[in-house]
């Protein structure tokens, strides 16, 4: 598996991550762990700084993210800068819907008016009695199918039940699973990977981290009936460093699908699983930057194609599929064992922004987002100005709009993707422009820098947006914003890129003469410039 | 496959990308990070339209699809290019001096304002003595990297940071002269912008490709020339050794041509000034100019006098093996048919002899088997006793990249060198000690079995009386004398013989032993015995050290061989080369250099005549050399600089360089390249050919060739394995030999179903008896070896400013333990001490030598380590025991 004979640069990566985490990697350190890797010290720092690009943390951790800022991060901002405890900011924390949420210490908080709260849900012992154990997972008939399923001879049937019910991709991109699976199946040579996508870092977005603490038993079983499928012999978890409560209850649940193993004699005959903590940014989470991260490499996208399912891990054919996607699978095939007519297929919508109840909801796939407001999140679309129907890359629709459903054809029919399915609400009298600032800066400092347009360009219209806020942009410069986005989405090697603009565009469709108003130095919603003037 | 490019028809392979195809067709698509078959694609500037839809794809990565619609010009696609250039063009902050910027270039051409808005000026690296670094310019197209680490391996320049923070940095962020940075030069021809130039660079008026004058690798380099200077220099890539890369020696150093000190005229010892070395004295002081008639006349009319004295085989002379092909046949044919002796060398005595004759007694030919690209069909390489990283640095990156991609590396060093970071196992064994290894290992494969019987029995003799000698060669036994620990010398037997096809490299470390032939035949009967000969991805490759010691035999300048290894104790042969040459060959066969001085000491050699080789400095025990050289009758040294050995001449003659003449050079694998002139001799230097021409003449023996093509001609006419050599086909890249007529291909990989002498011969050999009184007096084993920035006794390179800051001098290297012992600290002087001599020098600590050995290099004048260099030859080849000089180590007050 290594690049190198007698290397093994994933466990240097995992050393990294573990040191980095923990504190700042001393240049003797770096020297003693290239020695130890067989590799050279700059090769080490190039790890480091690309997974720690602000060196160690230190204090606290804002979260940045969108629902954050709009739910008081700016002013939580000046409260820890009054009090004068050291911080720095990060792009998400993943607690979208406790906004504005702070890290001390690997606790998480709440800030709220009476000060700062600890999220519940973030804590060990919540996480723990809330998560799904080996006993409750096979009572619910847990298991059940991948125990019939290993016996199957031929298992490519399960891609028609897949393609039965049109089961897409959770993690963003929509892709029809079967196709990949199928892929997958056709790449050469017999070793075959499959890579879980538990990077989740897009702020809005946090139903990964649910399902990964609350059902880690259903994911194993998706996973491993995935693999089966495709031929895998080694399933990896790729999981954000920051889920460490994720983490914890994969182990467990990993140590009990050891006993189940034993208990039914399927020891041997499973797939291998395994876990990997990963840092880094936003990026990571795009497939091809995910496997050079598996591979112990800078978590940079690849050129494609070709596509992993072709050439993937270590060059293997590789399916990467999202943990979302794979806990549907289970219910799936049990459903095709029972005989039943296919169900619908219910799916988790994040709701922050805002709303009174932001939270996430499973739902059925297609749900009307008027619905999803007014029945889950407490809203109306008379408080509506805009939405972002699938998290900051799908783009902007107007409150008119809020009459959709949230399904894979939105992309089609609206131009808008659906994306994770993390609806955030911007309320009528918000200012549109501190939103964009948010959406560009978070691109700007998540963009890992290899492609020109996508290092430069999110830089540039990151500046764009500082200057539009300021009333200090001309409407040429709004125009000459709509080209380098188009340049952007055209160019770009991977999504990241792509998307980092279309928010601002989609604005300038549907809010132009905000957008226009706001250049010239007036603010329609009069909350920026000093109460409007 | 078929495809349309701007509506003209092209044809492509499966696989290819758009912009191969593009620019094969001619077209060019504009492009700043393409790092050829390296898929880079960072750049996002090589966009064209497909009949995918009106979506540009990036050409570097889009493979060719049978029936495409490719367009490489549209105005959409000017507006994309226009946009990326004009983000490169915010960001692009100010060269310094001259440079070649592809960014302002494209810019220029896409009508891009060159708005210079620097954002964070950031300081210029100025440190390294030939390289400049501004990051300001930089787009961080990765290409410098790329060159480093994938094409060259040297892992100095990396990426630091992520996103917009995302910087290139050598090493740990240091500057670059405080970086591991070996000055190759790789990063400086893949930039784009110059962000990584020369230093003082400069647009050159007129290039020439030639090979390089420096090692047996034979790369094939671009000469940049201004004003009558080499400006600068850059890696030839296509169907050459090198494929585009350089080593620091290539890249930098070259400015020993026009150095001042040239020899422009020839010059005679005045009268009465008595023999021996300037010792302080100005040159004009001890030599007088003289015209060329004038000393040609001297040489001759001293040649005649001696010859008629004492016969001809008072007389000898060491050709150069800097010089090209055509010089050497045209030296060693001066010295047998014009002065009438064969006591003619060359410098593989002191070096590869013993790989040549070896290889040659066993396989019927002295030269390496396999091509250097052919390293990337091995599954495991064998390096034995070379430290390829610094005496043949493009050679390890092939290594390094085979090892990258998965070969086994297994190291035999003492040393424990820095390329074992890439080796599956590095047997550090101690010095001499070779035989007992290699008989170890093969007694293994054959214990178990994993012989190559049907390779054995249709291919080899021998087999049974070698068998029969390996049974002490047990594993305990082994592991004793070598140090190796039983389970390494396991594994690597086991991985040589069974994760084949595997090939066998070395160098010194091999040859210059008492043992050397040994040390060889132990190498080849491993080959013998695995059937790792012959076919693609094995063979026996020793590496050559001088850039043309391989045609220097190729061409007969070693007793008794003539051109093409053909022997002159053959009557019928040597009646082809008397008819040829109309002259009387020499019937007896004559001495090999070390013999030559030694018996030039004793008074029986009383004319020698050396060709560019710094004898004084580079052959063993340089006292009893000193002393040889003050009892000759005559000295002739023909060079291209007064030597230390030229000190001692009667006559000097003033030689043209590599860069001034034409002719080829053959590498150490077998390739015959072409040489070309950049330049007219200085002064009145001229080719060597040319002067042994003309000192022909003067003793009856006309020599008259209307060029080196001329010579070449002659060489094809007398040498098979020339033959079939056409001028035309050397253009770049050249020819690997046997070319035979008609075969104008030439012959990548030797012995291919048969070996070239018939059967291969397997040769008991013995271990090497220890000489243990000399251990107890001598407690140190001294090794002599190579820097990677000189070359031999630095001649060349000490006049290259680049190289003198880069390696300024040399220490005695010594294990830290035995340092410390010792009771010495870096920087401390010592007196080191053998059985010829002593020096004083200054020590400093190396983790890579074991205990009780110490390194040294033999680049300086300073630390003239051949003066402990005992006169200890190989019985065979009479090659020095330059790796195992028995030492102490004293500590001065």
């Amino acid at each position: 598996m290594a690049d190198v004979q007698g290397r093994a640069p994933r466990a240097l990566l995992e050393e990294i991550q573990e040191e980095g985490g923990r504190g700042e990697i001393s240049r003797e350190r770096i020297g003693e762990l290239a020695r130890q890797h067989r590799t050279t010290p700059g090769a080490v720092q190039s790890l480091y700084t690309f997974y720690f690009p602000r060196g160690p943390e230190n204090g606290a951790q804002l979260c940045n993210g969108l629902p954050c800022t709009m739910r008081g991060a700016h002013a939580a901002k000046r409260h820890l800068e009054t009090s004068g405890g050291e911080y720095d900011t990060v792009s998400c924390l993943g607690y979208c819907a406790r906004a504005p949420v702070l890290r001390k210490d690997g606790s998480y908080y709440s800030l709220g008016l009476d000060g700062l709260q600890e999220i519940e849900e973030s804590q060990r012992g919540f996480v723990e009695a809330h998560a799904q154990r080996l006993a409750d997972y096979r009572s619910e008939g847990g298991y059940a199918a991948l125990l019939r399923f290993l016996e199957e001879s031929d298992r490519r049937f399960l891609l028609d039940v897949l393609a039965n019910v049109s089961l897409r991709g959770m993690g963003g991109a929509g892709f029809a699973v079967d196709q990949k699976w199928k892929a997958v199946l056709a790449g050469a040579g017999p070793e075959r990977y499959l890579v879980v996508n538990g990077h989740e870092g897009e702020p809005g977005t946090f139903k990964d981290r649910l399902i990964l603490e609350r059902e880690p038993h259903r994911l194993l079983e998706g996973a491993l009936i995935a693999a089966l499928t495709v031929g895998a012999q080694t399933a990896v978890i790729a999981l954000r460093s920051e889920y460490a409560n994720a983490r914890a209850m994969l182990e467990e649940s990993l140590a009990e699908l050891e006993s189940f193993e034993e208990e039914t004699g399927t020891k041997g005959s499973l797939p291998r699983v395994t876990l990997m903590s990963l840092g880094g940014s936003y990026v990571t989470g795009e497939e091809t930057a995910l496997l050079e991260a598996v591979e112990g490499k800078r978590s940079e996208p690849r050129l494609r194609p070709p596509f992993p399912a072709e050439v993937g891990l270590y060059g293997r054919p590789t399916l990467v599929q999202n943990v979302e996607t794979l806990t549907l699978i289970p219910g799936l095939l049990a459903a095709h064992y029972g005989g039943a007519a296919p169900e619908g297929i219910r799916k988790y919508y994040c709701l922050t922004g805002d709303v009174p109840d932001p939270g996430a909801y499973r739902e059925r796939l297609g749900i009307r987002l008027d619905a999803l407001l007014e029945d889950d999140a407490g809203s109306s679309v008379a408080e509506l100005k805009a939405f972002l129907p699938g998290g900051l890359s799908s783009g902007l629709l107007p409150a008119s709009k809020a009459d959709l459903s949230l399904d894979f054809d939105l992309a089609k029919k609206h131009g808008c993707g659906l994306g994770t399915g993390a609806v955030i609400a911007i309320g009528r009298n918000r200012c549109i422009v501190p939103v964009l600032q948010t959406i560009s800066g978070f691109f700007e400092s998540e963009s890992c820098g290899k492609c020109v347009p996508c290092r430069l360009g999110t830089a540039k219209l990151a500046a764009l947006m500082d200057s539009l806020q300021e009333g200090k942009a001309s409407e040429a410069d709004l125009e000459e914003g709509v080209a380098l986005v188009r340049l952007m989405q055209e160019t770009s090697i991977c999504a990241l890129g792509q998307v980092a603009g279309k928010s601002f565009l989609d604005a300038m469709k549907h809010l132009r003469d905000e957008m226009v108003a706001h250049a010239r130095g007036e603010c329609p919603a009069h909350t920026c410039f000093d109460g409007g003037e | 496959m078929h495809l349309t490019l701007d509506g003209k028809e092209a044809s492509a392979e499966e696989g290819e990308t758009i912009l191969e195809v593009a620019s094969r067709e001619g077209i060019d698509i504009p492009r700043l990070c393409d790092s050829g078959g390296r898929r880079n694609g960072v750049c996002r500037l090589c966009m064209v339209e497909t009949d995918a839809g009106g979506r540009g794809a990036p050409s570097c990565s889009t493979r060719v699809r049978e029936g495409m619609a490719v367009r490489t010009e549209s105005p959409h696609l000017a507006t994309v290019r226009k946009g990326i250039l004009s983000l490169l063009m915010e960001e692009h902050g100010d060269h310094e001096g001259a440079h070649e910027c592809r960014v302002e270039h494209y810019a220029r051409e896409y009508g891009v304002e060159p708005a210079h808005r620097k954002r964070g000026v950031r300081d210029v690296d100025a440190s390294h003595p030939a390289i400049l670094f501004n990051p300001n310019v930089c787009i961080l197209c990765r290409k410098c990297v790329i060159a480093c680490n994938d094409e060259q391996v040297h892992e100095v320049l990396s990426l630091a940071g992520r996103g917009r923070g995302t910087r290139i940095s050598f090493d740990l962020g240091v500057s670059l002269s405080e970086s591991d940075c070996t000055s190759c030069g790789a990063c400086v021809d893949a930039c784009p912008t110059d962000a990584l130039i020369e230093k003082g660079w400069r647009p050159a008026e007129r290039t020439v490709i030639t090979t390089c004058p420096y090692c047996g690798v034979g790369c094939t380099v671009e000469y940049g020339i201004a004003e009558g200077r080499i400006v600068w220099a850059r890696g030839v890539g296509g169907n050459t050794v090198n494929q585009g890369t350089l080593c620091v020696k290539g890249k930098f150093a070259f400015q020993h041509e026009a150095s001042d000190d040239r020899l422009r005229t020839p010059l005679i010892r005045k009268e009465g000034v008595p023999k021996g070395p300037l010792l302080g004295r100005k040159p004009e002081e001890v030599f007088r100019k003289a015209t060329w008639p004038e000393a040609l006349d001297r040489v001759a009319g001293r040649i005649r006098v001696i010859r008629d004295a004492d016969g001809p085989a008072a007389i000898a002379g060491i050709a150069s093996d800097r010089s090209t092909n055509e010089d050497i046949f045209a030296f060693q044919k001066f010295m047998r048919a014009a002065v009438g002796t064969d006591n003619v060398d060359q410098s593989a005595t002191l070096c590869h002899a013993p790989s040549a004759a070896m290889l040659s007694w066993a396989l019927g030919a002295g030269a390496s088997t396999n091509p250097v690209r052919d390293l990337r069909n091995a599954r495991t390489i064998l390096l034995v006793g070379s430290n390829t990283e610094r005496a043949h640095p493009v050679i390890a990156s092939y290594i390094k990249r085979a090892a990258k991609r998965g070969a086994h590396l297994l190291i035999v060093d003492p040393r424990n060198l820095e390329i074992a970071r890439f080796a599956r196992l590095s047997l550090n064994l101690r010095p001499g000690t070779d035989v007992v290894l290699f008989s170890a290992m093969a007694k293994l494969i054959l214990d178990n079995g994993w012989e190559d019987r049907a390779f054995i029995e249709a291919r080899t003799e021998g087999f049974e009386a070698w068998a029969k000698v390996l049974e002490p060669f047990n594993l305990e036994y082994a592991s004793g004398v070598t140090g190796v620990s039983a389970d390494d010398i396991r594994l690597a037997a086991t991985l040589y013989a069974r994760e084949g096809p595997s090939v066998i490299l070395w160098t010194l470390g091999i040859t210059e032993h008492e043992n050397g032939s040994d040390n060889v035949s132990a190498l080849v009967n491993l080959a013998l015995l695995t059937g790792n000969v012959g076919k693609p991805g094995a063979g026996l490759n020793p590496i050559r050290g001088q850039n043309n010691v391989q045609g220097g035999a190729d061409m007969g300048s070693t007793p008794g061989s003539l051109p093409g290894y053909q022997n002159l104790l053959d009557p019928a042969i040597r009646a082809k080369f008397e008819a040829r040459w109309s002259r009387p060959l020499p019937e007896a066969k004559g001495w090999k250099s070390t013999e030559m001085i030694q018996l030039a000491r004793g008074g029986l050699v009383r004319l020698l005549y050396i060709s560019g080789e710094n004898s004084v400095r580079s052959h063993p025990d340089s006292r009893s050399v000193a002393e040889a050289f003050e009892k000759l009758d005559f000295l002739v040294v023909q060079d291209l600089y007064l030597t230390e050995t030229a000190e001692y001449a009667d006559v000097v003659l003033p030689a043209a360089s590599s860069f001034e003449k034409s002719g080829t050079f053959t590498n150490t694998e077998r390739r015959v390249q072409a040489v070309r002139p950049l330049f007219d001799p200085p002064g009145e230097a001229r080719a060597d050919w040319e002067i042994y021409a003309d000192l022909a003449a003067r003793l009856g023996c006309p020599m008259e060739y209307a060029g080196s093509e001329a010579i070449l001609e002659e060489i094809r006419e007398l040498t098979p394995s020339y033959a079939g050599i056409r001028p035309d086909r050397l253009e770049v890249g050249g020819l690997q030999w046997p070319i035979r007529a008609g075969e104008p291909e030439g012959t990548a990989i030797l012995h291919v179903g048969e070996f070239v002498r018939g059967k291969g011969r397997f040769r008991p050999v013995a271990a090497p008896v220890r000489r243990t009184e000399a251990e107890k007096a001598f407690p140190y084993v001294l090794i002599t070896g190579r820097q990677r920035e000189q070359y031999h006794t630095g001649t060349m390179t000490r006049r290259s400013r680049v190289i003198e800051s880069l390696a300024p001098g040399s220490a005695i290297e010594m294990n830290p333990e035995d340092m410390q012992r010792g009771g010495l600290v870096d920087g401390d002087r010592v007196r080191v001490v053998s059985s010829q001599g002593k020096l004083e020098a200054t020590v400093g600590a190396s983790a890579s030598l074991p205990r009780g050995v110490i390194f040294t290099t033999f680049h300086y004048a300073e630390l003239p380590v051949n003066l402990l260099t005992p006169p200890t030859l190989d019985p065979i080849t009479k090659t020095p025991a330059y790796k195992d000089t028995r030492v102490c180590v004293e500590k001065l007050g």
